[in-house]
C-alpha cells in the first residue's frame, strides 16, 4: 500500500461495489455476471448503532448492501475487506422524512393579469380540484438523480421519503435510498405517507384562495373519501339521477389510514388547523415544524404528533445603526436569540421529532446547526433519533434502517468523532456503497515541532484542516515552557514580533507534506523546501536549500500542543436575555390576566340599559360577571377597589364587523358562493391588532369574511382574550353567524376588465345566484329523507347522498341556526336581499354597511332586520354616493336596531367616536349613540344575554374612561374582559419602558457577537423567510380579494401590492 | 324678496329639525349658491371668540366689512345700519385651514373618470392642481360644514407631482375659488428601509437597492434641473421645457418643495436634501417625527402631521405613539399644521385637533394646527388663520367646542365676508328621506 493510498483503494471499491448493485435482477445480462465479493469488515469502531446504544471497539461487517453483523471485538471473516476505525464513530445513515429529492417543488405557474381560471383541468380520473393529486404514486416516477443527492449524502443522509411538494393531496410519497443505482434496488417503501400542504402550489384553478379556502376544500375531500367508498359503481337516484363517477383521487385517499400523512403547515400558528381536520378520521399525521413551536408550545402539545424540523434557523436581524434598527422588531431579536433552542423544548416537551433538510437555504449550515441546537440543550441521544429511528418510523422504514442490526441496510456514516460535538463526516454507506466525503484516515501533523537546519533551532507550528495544513517558522527562543495559555500567548506575541516566516503548504497527501518558506529572515537566506513525513511523535525527510543541497531533516515534537486542541470543546450553557410570551412579540401579556373581585365606586356608569347614565354609582364584578350596579354600593371583604370619581364606565364595545385576527387571506373570493369556509378556521390570536382594539375599549367584535362573494364564509364571534390562543378568542355563546354581500364588490365591478365571466355580473345575477342556492339547499336536505325512504334493493345501486359542507351551511341560515350578516349599500339590492330571506321563511339578521338603509328604514324595521353602518364614510365608490352620517338616526327614528362599526384596525380603536358623530351630525342623544357601540351591536350578534350592558349577571365586560367616552377628549384608562383587566394605560406605559430595556439588549447581544467578528456583515433575510411571524399582522379588509397562494408564490409584484388599499 | 343673507341667517338660528322641514321644498331644486359680497357691515355680539393669536375672548364683537375683519373687541358700538348676529354663548373661530386635500380633484375615489389627482409620470413637476378644482364637487359643501374655510389641494402620485394650490371652499369655479396658485411644489420622498410585512414580495437586497436606485434617481433629476436653470439663466432664449422650467421657483426658493416624507429616515434625508440644494420646504406626513424631533427643531422646516389617528406601522410601536406625537412636538416648541389627506374625510379636521387635545395638547395649540399654523405654511397668514383686524372676515360660528363631536355645531360661516351656504348633500337626502318616514 505504498503508492496506493488506503483512500484511493476504497474509492476503487466503490466502484465495483456499485457495478454489482445496478446489475438487474429481472432483465438480462449483458457480458460477464458479477459474483465478486462484496464483504467490508469495519473494525475497532465506536458504534452508536441505535440512540442511546453504543459498542465500543466493535467490529461491524457489511455484505452485498446489508448488515451481517455487529459485535464488540468480533471476529473478522477471512473473506472481508477490512476497513480500520480506530478513533472513528460510526451512525446509522440518516433519514430524511420530508424532501422533494428527485420530484422538486411547485413552481407556480401564475401570472399576473391572466384572467381567472374556475374550471379544474380533468384527466384521467382526477379530481376536479388541480391542487388535488392524491391519485399519483410518486414511486412511480422514482430514479435516482446523483447530483441532488450529493447535499443529503455530505450531511450523511442516506435515504429519503419524497414526492413533489405540489399542491393540497401531493400524491403518495416513497421512501428510496439515495445511493446511485436502477430505481428497483433503491425503493425502501414504495408507498409511503402521503403528502399534503394547505398550498394549492402549482394549481391556478381560482379555488382555493386563502387558507380558509384550503381548510374547507380538504374538509370536503376527506368526507368525500368516506363517501366514495359507499357510493362508488352506483347511481345518484336523489338529485341528478347520474352514474357516480370514477374518481382515482379520491379512490387513493381512502388509504390515508394506512399510509398516514405527512403534512406542511408551513408556519406552525397553521398546525392545530390542519390537525382539527385530521383529528375525526383518526389518521396519524406528522407535521413539518417551521422552527416557532417553541414559541406556541401549547398549542403544539395538544396536537399530540410527530413533528419533521427543519434547520433554517434565522440569520442575525440587522441592527447595525439606528436606521437599520427601525426595521427590526423586538418580535424578531427574540426569536434569533431563541430559535436554536427549538429543538431541545420540543424534547423537553416530550415530542417526538425527526430532522429536515427541508427549508435550509444553504445545506452545508446543517451540521453546524445541529450542533448549535445541541448547545441550546437538546440531547446527542434525541438528535440522533431525530435523525435515526424516529424518520425512520415517519418514512415507513423503521425495519429496514435507522439502526445498525443484522438485517438493515448498510446505510452508516462514519465520522471522526462525536458528531454532535467536534467530529466531521469522513464517509457514508448507502446501501453498501461507499461515498467518501473526506479521507478516512489523513494523517495529523498538527502541533509543535522543533528542528535544526544548518546549526539554526527552528520551530515548526502547524495547523491542519483536513488536507490542508498551514503554519509558520520561528527561531527557537529559549522561552521556559508553560502551561498556562495566557503566558504563551504573550510569549508568542513578542516572538512573532521578532522573527517568524510563514510556510507555504503545498498540501498533505499519502500522509507525505511539502512546504516551502523564505528563511531569510530568520538568518538562512533564500527560499527552502521542506518534503516531511510522519513517523511517530516525528516528522522525518529533506530539505531543499536554496543551493539545492539537500539536507535531512528531524522535526520533533512538542510536547503541549494536544493539551491545548482540548481545552475548546467546553460547550457553554446559553443565556438568554428575551423574554418568552405568547404571543411572543412586544405587548403580549406574561400570562392571562387574572379574574379579579372589584368594585368600582363613585362612577358615572353608562348602563346601556333601563339604568340609563347613572352619576355616582357603583359596580361590583366576581367570577367574571357584574353582581350589581347601583348607588353606594357596600364593598364586600377582599374586593379591589377603584376610584371612580370623574371617571365614566361602560360597557366594552362591541364591533360589528371586523377583520382583525384573521389569518392569510379574509375573502375566499373564487367562486360566488363559498358558504363552507370558516373564519373560526383561521382565527389569528397572535394579530398586535386585538390589543390596540382593547386600547381603544373593544372587547368582543364579529370576524367577518370579505365581501367579494354574495354569500361568503362563515363568521366568528370573538372576545378580544389577547394572549389566549385561537380557541380561547371564541366567544362559545354567540350563535352561529354568515356573511352575505352584495353589490358592487360581488359583481366584479372593481376588479379589473379580467374579471368579467363569473357569474353575477349585475344586481339582478346577486338575487338570482343566491336564491338558487337556496334551491339547491332545500334539494340536498331532502335527498337525505329521500334516501331513507328507499327500499332496501334500490339502495343497493343507490349512491347514499354525499355530504355537502356549503349547502349544510346555507340550510342551517334556512333553519335559522345560522344568521346572516349582509354587506350591502343600496336600496334595490337591501329590499331584494329581504324579499328573498322571506320566501324563504327566514330573517336578515343584519345588513353591515348599509349606507342607504335610510332610504328603505321602514321596510326594514318590518322585516326585522338591524343594521350596523359606518358613522361618515361616502364618496369612495359609486354606490356609496348617496350615504350619509344622518343614516343613522333615520334608521333608529324608523324602529330600527342601529350600531356602527369599524372594518378596519383604525376605527376598531375608536367606536366611540364613530358613534358620537351621530351626535353632530343629526342630533341623537347620547345615550342612544354609546348603544350604538354596545347593547345594539351585542343584539345584532345575539349575544346581548351575556355582554353589551352594565347588568347584573352579564358578563363583566366594561371600559373605564377618564371623560364622557363620546368626548373626542376621552382615553380608555382600563379594558376589563370576563373580569379580567385586558389593557391599563398605566401598566402599557410600564410595559413599554421593559420592552426597550429588553430590545436593547438583545441588541448589545446581536452587536456583540458582530465584534468577535463571526459574522459582521451577515444580515438578516427574515424579512422574506419569516414573513407570517415577524411582520405586522395584516389588517384585512372586505374588499381585500386576491389570490393568497398565488401571491406568496409570487415575486416582485409590487404593483399588485398597490392594490391593497381596499375600500370597503 | 328677502336678501339672501338674511334668510340664511334666519334659517340657521332655528332648530336644525324646524328649519329643515322649511327648507326641504326649496333644496329639491337647488344646489347651494355661493354667497354674495355684502356692502352691508356685520356685526357679531357676545361671542367666545378664539382669535387664535390673541387668546380667546369672552363676550367679545367682531364688526366685518368689505369682505375683512373691521374691528374687535368688548362691547363694540353697533355700527349704522349693520346686521347684528347674537352670537352669545357661542364660539367663533377663524375658518379652518386643511392641508394635503384633494378636495375637487375627486369624486368618487373607484369611479376612475371622476379621479383627477394623479398624471402619468414620475416626475410632473407642471401640473397645477386648481386646474381640474371642481368647484361643484357635492363633497365640498360636507367639508366646509364643519368650518372648513380653505383647502390646499395637491397632485398626488409617487415621485415629483405637482403644484398645489389653496382654495376657498366656496367658490362658482376655480378662478374664483382660486386664493393662491402653486403654493408648492410635492415630492413623494423615495422609499427608505425594508418593509417586511406581508404584501412587500421583494427580497431585502432588492428592497435596499430599490430605494438606493430611487434616491439617486432623484439626485440626478436635481442635478439636470440645476443644470437647466443654470443655462436658462444665462440664456433666456433657451427652448423651454415645460417640466423643467416648473421647477425653476422651486430652485430660487420662492416656491417651496413640499416634501411627502414620514420615516425617520426619509426626513432625514430630506432635510439634508434641502440644505445641500439650499430649498425652502415644508415636509408633510412626518410620522416618525416622535423620533426626529431634535433634527426638527434645528432645521426648523415647516411641519404638517398628518397622522392624527395614525395607527403603529412597526410591531413595536404603541398604540397611542402616534395620537401623542402632537404633544412631542409642543413640548419640543416645534410648530406644526395638522392635516388629514384625503377630501371627503377632510371633514374630520377639527376632530383631529380635539384629538390630540385628548393625547397632550393644549386647546390652543391644537387650534393653532388647524389655523394660523397652517396658513403658515402656505404663506396665507397675513390674511387667514386668524381673527385680526384687517384679515379676511373667515369666520366659523360654532354652538360649541369646534373640536368635539359633543358640542361642535356649525351654525353660520363667512369667507371673506361672504355668507357660506351650509347646507349640503347630505342634509338634502336626510331632509327627503326624513319625510318619508314622516309619511
Amino acid at each position: 500500500m505504498n503508492k496506493l493510498s488506503q483512500s484511493a483503494f476504497a474509492a476503487l471499491l466503490t466502484g465495483l461495489v456499485s457495478q454489482s448493485v445496478s446489475a438487474d435482477q429481472t432483465g438480462h445480462v449483458y457480458g460477464l455476471h458479477d459474483r465478486s465479493l462484496n464483504k467490508v469488515a469495519f473494525t475497532n469502531a465506536t458504534v452508536y448503532t441505535e440512540p442511546g446504544k453504543k459498542i465500543e471497539r466493535a467490529t461491524l461487517i457489511i455484505d452485498n448492501g446489508r448488515i451481517e453483523s455487529i459485535e464488540r471485538g468480533g471476529k473478522v471473516p477471512q473473506d472481508a475487506k477490512i476497513i480500520d476505525l480506530t478513533g472513528h464513530t460510526v451512525y446509522p445513515g440518516f433519514i430524511d422524512p420530508y424532501s422533494d429529492y428527485v420530484f422538486g417543488s411547485a413552481q407556480s405557474a401564475f401570472r399576473w393579469g391572466e384572467p381567472p381560471q374556475y374550471e379544474g383541468k380533468r384527466s384521467g380520473g382526477n379530481a376536479w380540484n388541480d391542487a388535488i393529486h392524491a391519485e399519483v404514486d410518486w414511486v412511480d416516477q422514482f430514479k435516482a438523480d446523483n447530483k441532488a443527492a450529493k447535499d443529503y449524502i455530505h450531511n450523511g443522509f442516506t435515504a429519503v421519503q419524497t414526492a413533489k411538494l405540489d399542491g393540497i393531496f401531493q400524491g403518495q410519497g416513497v421512501t428510496v435510498s439515495l445511493a446511485d443505482g436502477i430505481p428497483n434496488d433503491l425503493v425502501y417503501r414504495a408507498h409511503a405517507r402521503h403528502f399534503a400542504s394547505f398550498n394549492k402550489g402549482s394549481s391556478t384553478q381560482s379555488y382555493p384562495s386563502s387558507l380558509m379556502g384550503s381548510i374547507a376544500l380538504i374538509r370536503q375531500t376527506l368526507s368525500d373519501a368516506k363517501w366514495y367508498q359507499s357510493a362508488k359503481g352506483k347511481t345518484d337516484r336523489l338529485i341528478t339521477n347520474e352514474p357516480v363517477e370514477y374518481n382515482a383521487a379520491l379512490e387513493q385517499l381512502s388509504e390515508l389510514e394506512r399510509s398516514g400523512v405527512i403534512f406542511n403547515p408551513e408556519d406552525s400558528l397553521d398546525t392545530p388547523r390542519a390537525d382539527q381536520l385530521f383529528d375525526q378520521y383518526r389518521l396519524d399525521v406528522v407535521y413539518v415544524a417551521d422552527g416557532q413551536e417553541y414559541a406556541r408550545m401549547n398549542d403544539i402539545k395538544q396536537v399530540a404528533a410527530t413533528f419533521v424540523v427543519p434547520f433554517n434557523f434565522p440569520e442575525k436581524p440587522d441592527v447595525t445603526s439606528f436606521e437599520a434598527q427601525l426595521d427590526t422588531s423586538l418580535a424578531e431579536l427574540r426569536h434569533w436569540e431563541r430559535a436554536p433552542a427549538n429543538p431541545a423544548i420540543l424534547e423537553d416537551n416530550k415530542i417526538p421529532f425527526a430532522f429536515t433538510h427541508f427549508g435550509l437555504k444553504k445545506k452545508n449550515q446543517f451540521w453546524k446547526n445541529v450542533k448549535t441546537a445541541v448547545k441550546h440543550g437538546l440531547s446527542e441521544q434525541a438528535a440522533l433519533a431525530a435523525l435515526t429511528t424516529t424518520p425512520a418510523r415517519i418514512a415507513g422504514v423503521a425495519d429496514q434502517s435507522g439502526k445498525i442490526a443484522p438485517g438493515m441496510f448498510a446505510d452508516l456514516v462514519i465520522s471522526d468523532g462525536n458528531l454532535f460535538q467536534d467530529g466531521t463526516i469522513k464517509s457514508v454507506y448507502l446501501m453498501g456503497q461507499e461515498q467518501n466525503i473526506k479521507p478516512l484516515n489523513i494523517t495529523q501533523v498538527a502541533g509543535d515541532y522543533t528542528l535544526n537546519l544548518k546549526g539554526t533551532a527552528l520551530t515548526l507550528q502547524l495547523t491542519q484542516e483536513d488536507a490542508k495544513v498551514s503554519g509558520k517558522l520561528s527561531l527557537s527562543q529559549a522561552t521556559p515552557e508553560t502551561t498556562d495559555s495566557t503566558a504563551e500567548t504573550d510569549s508568542e506575541e513578542k516572538s512573532e514580533k521578532a522573527k517568524t516566516v510563514a510556510i507555504k503548504s503545498h498540501g498533505l497527501s499519502d500522509n507525505q507534506l511539502q512546504f516551502s518558506a523564505d528563511l531569510s529572515d530568520l538568518g538562512l537566506p533564500g527560499a527552502y523546501r521542506f518534503t516531511l513525513r510522519k513517523d511517530k511523535g516525528q516528522l522525518l525527510g529533506q530539505v531543499t536549500a536554496p543551493d539545492l543541497a539537500r539536507l535531512d531533516i528531524v522535526a520533533n515534537k512538542s510536547a503541549d500542543a494536544n493539551a491545548k486542541a482540548n481545552q475548546e470543546s467546553t460547550p457553554e450553557a446559553p443565556t438568554y436575555l428575551s423574554e418568552l410570551t405568547y404571543p411572543n412579540r412586544a405587548f403580549a401579556p406574561k400570562g392571562a390576566p387574572a379574574q379579579q373581585r372589584v368594585h368600582i365606586k363613585n362612577a358615572t356608569i353608562w348602563t346601556s340599559d333601563k339604568q340609563g347614565v347613572l352619576t355616582n354609582a357603583d359596580m361590583i364584578i366576581r367570577d367574571g360577571k357584574i353582581r350589581e350596579v347601583g348607588q353606594n354600593l357596600k364593598t364586600p371583604s377582599g374586593y379591589t377597589v377603584i376610584d371612580g370619581t370623574n371617571k365614566h364606565v361602560t360597557a366594552g364595545i362591541i364591533d360589528e364587523h371586523s377583520h382583525i385576527a384573521i389569518s392569510k387571506g379574509v375573502n375566499e373570493g373564487s367562486d360566488a358562493i363559498t358558504a363552507e369556509v370558516r373564519i373560526g378556521d383561521v382565527l389569528n390570536p397572535e394579530d398586535i391588532n386585538i390589543y390596540r382594539a382593547l386600547a381603544g375599549g373593544t372587547t368582543t367584535a364579529q370576524l367577518l369574511h370579505g365581501s367579494a362573494n354574495p354569500i361568503g364564509g362563515q363568521a366568528q364571534v370573538i372576545k378580544l382574550r389577547w394572549g389566549e390562543n385561537a380557541n380561547g378568542l371564541k366567544f362559545t355563546q354567540a350563535p352561529a353567524s354568515i356573511k352575505f354581500a352584495l353589490g358592487e364588490n360581488v359583481k366584479q365591478s372593481n376588479w379589473g376588465d379580467k374579471f368579467t365571466i363569473r357569474y353575477p355580473q349585475t344586481r339582478m345575477g346577486v338575487e338570482t345566484i343566491v336564491r338558487d342556492a337556496f334551491l339547491r339547499a332545500r334539494e340536498y336536505k331532502q335527498s337525505f329523507e329521500r334516501y331513507d325512504d328507499l327500499s332496501r334493493s334500490v339502495r343497493k345501486t343507490t349512491a347514499p347522498p354525499r355530504r355537502n359542507f356549503r349547502l349544510d351551511t346555507l340550510n342551517e341560515i334556512l333553519d335559522q341556526q345560522r344568521f346572516v350578516h349582509s354587506h350591502s349599500y343600496v336600496a334595490s339590492e337591501i329590499l331584494s336581499l329581504m324579499k328573498i330571506a322571506e320566501d324563504f321563511n327566514f330573517k336578515i339578521q343584519t345588513f353591515t354597511h348599509i349606507l342607504e338603509g335610510y332610504k328603505v328604514a321602514d321596510e326594514m324595521a318590518k322585516h326585522g332586520a338591524s343594521a350596523s353602518t359606518f358613522a361618515d364614510w361616502w364618496a369612495y365608490k359609486f354606490e356609496v354616493y348617496d350615504a350619509i352620517p344622518g343614516n343613522t338616526c333615520l334608521m333608529m327614528k324608523n324602529g330600527v336596531n342601529v350600531s356602527v362599526n369599524s372594518d378596519s384596525g383604525d376605527l376598531i380603536r375608536r367606536l366611540n367616536t364613530e358613534a358620537a358623530k351621530s351626535i353632530n351630525y343629526c342630533d341623537m342623544k347620547p345615550e342612544d349613540a354609546i348603544k350604538m357601540v354596545t347593547i345594539n351591536p351585542a343584539k345584532q350578534l345575539k349575544v346581548d344575554k351575556f355582554t353589551g350592558s352594565l347588568v347584573a349577571g352579564k358578563d363583566a365586560d366594561f371600559v373605564i374612561w377618564n371623560d364622557n367616552p363620546l368626548s373626542i377628549y376621552a382615553k380608555v384608562l382600563q379594558t376589563w374582559v370576563d373580569g379580567r383587566r385586558y389593557f391599563d394605560r398605566e401598566q402599557d406605559e410600564a410595559m413599554r419602558i421593559a420592552l426597550a430595556q429588553e430590545k436593547s439588549r438583545l441588541i448589545q447581544k446581536a452587536l456583540g457577537v458582530t465584534e468577535s467578528g463571526s459574522d459582521a456583515t451577515q444580515v438578516s433575510d427574515a424579512a422574506t423567510s419569516n414573513r407570517f411571524l415577524l411582520k405586522d399582522n395584516t389588517v384585512w379588509h372586505c374588499e381585500d380579494n386576491f389570490d393568497f397562494w398565488q401571491w406568496q408564490a409570487s415575486e416582485n409584484h409590487t404593483a399588485a401590492a398597490a392594490g391593497h388599499q381596499g375600500a370597503h | 324678496m328677502i336678501p339672501f343673507s338674511q334668510l340664511s341667517i334666519k334659517r340657521l338660528l332655528l332648530p336644525a329639525v324646524m328649519s329643515a322641514s322649511i327648507m326641504s321644498s326649496l333644496v329639491a331644486a337647488h344646489d347651494m349658491v355661493p354667497g354674495k359680497a355684502s356692502s352691508a357691515t356685520l356685526i357679531i355680539q357676545n361671542a367666545t371668540v378664539h382669535t387664535i393669536t390673541q387668546g380667546t375672548q369672552e363676550n367679545y364683537d367682531i364688526v366685518i366689512a368689505d369682505g375683512k375683519i373691521k374691528s374687535l373687541g368688548n362691547d363694540l358700538p353697533t355700527p349704522q345700519g349693520a346686521q347684528v348676529i347674537d352670537a352669545t354663548g357661542k364660539h367663533v373661530y377663524p375658518g379652518l385651514v386643511a392641508l394635503s386635500t384633494t378636495l375637487g380633484m375627486v369624486e368618487v375615489s373607484a369611479v376612475r373618470s371622476t379621479r383627477d389627482t394623479n398624471e402619468t409620470g414620475r416626475a410632473t413637476p407642471e401640473v397645477k392642481a386648481h386646474i381640474a378644482f371642481n368647484a361643484d364637487s357635492e363633497i365640498i359643501p360636507t367639508v366646509r360644514a364643519n368650518g372648513i374655510a380653505y383647502a390646499e389641494i395637491a397632485p398626488g402620485g409617487s415621485g415629483l407631482n405637482g403644484q398645489s394650490s389653496v382654495m376657498q371652499l366656496d367658490g362658482w369655479h376655480w378662478q374664483d375659488a382660486l386664493v393662491k396658485a402653486s403654493s408648492g411644489m410635492h415630492l413623494q420622498w423615495p422609499n427608505v428601509g425594508i418593509n417586511k410585512s406581508f404584501w412587500e414580495r421583494r427580497p431585502v437586497a432588492k428592497q435596499k437597492a430599490d430605494n438606493a436606485k430611487a434616491k439617486q434617481q432623484l439626485d440626478d433629476l436635481f442635478a439636470a434641473l440645476k443644470a437647466y436653470h443654470k443655462a436658462r439663466e444665462a440664456n433666456p432664449k433657451l427652448a423651454i421645457d415645460v417640466r423643467w422650467e416648473a421647477m425653476r421657483p422651486v430652485l430660487q426658493g420662492t416656491t417651496p418643495l413640499y416634501i411627502h416624507a414620514n420615516d425617520y429616515r426619509q426626513i432625514e434625508q430630506a432635510i439634508a436634501f434641502s440644505q445641500e440644494h439650499q430649498l425652502k420646504v415644508v415636509i408633510v406626513g412626518a410620522r416618525d417625527a416622535a423620533l426626529a424631533l431634535d433634527l426638527l427643531k434645528q432645521a426648523k422646516v415647516p411641519l404638517v402631521y398628518t397622522a392624527p389617528w395614525g395607527q403603529p406601522r412597526r410591531s413595536d410601536e404603541g398604540y397611542d405613539d402616534l395620537y401623542a406625537t402632537p404633544k412631542l412636538l409642543a413640548a419640543n416648541n416645534i410648530p406644526y399644521a395638522l392635516a388629514i389627506e384625503g377630501s371627503w374625510n377632510v371633514r374630520d379636521l377639527p376632530f383631529a385637533a380635539g384629538q390630540s387635545v385628548a393625547h397632550g395638547v393644549s386647546k390652543e395649540v391644537a387650534l393653532r394646527s388647524i389655523t394660523i399654523e397652517a396658513a403658515k405654511v402656505l404663506g396665507l397668514d397675513a390674511t387667514i388663520g386668524s381673527i385680526e383686524v384687517g384679515k379676511e372676515a373667515t369666520l366659523v360660528i360654532s354652538r360649541g367646542d369646534i373640536m368635539d363631536h359633543l358640542t361642535h355645531k356649525v351654525e353660520q360661516m363667512f369667507i371673506s365676508g361672504r355668507e357660506v351656504d351650509l347646507d349640503n348633500r347630505h342634509k338634502q337626502l336626510y331632509r327627503k328621506y326624513d319625510a318619508k318616514a314622516a309619511d
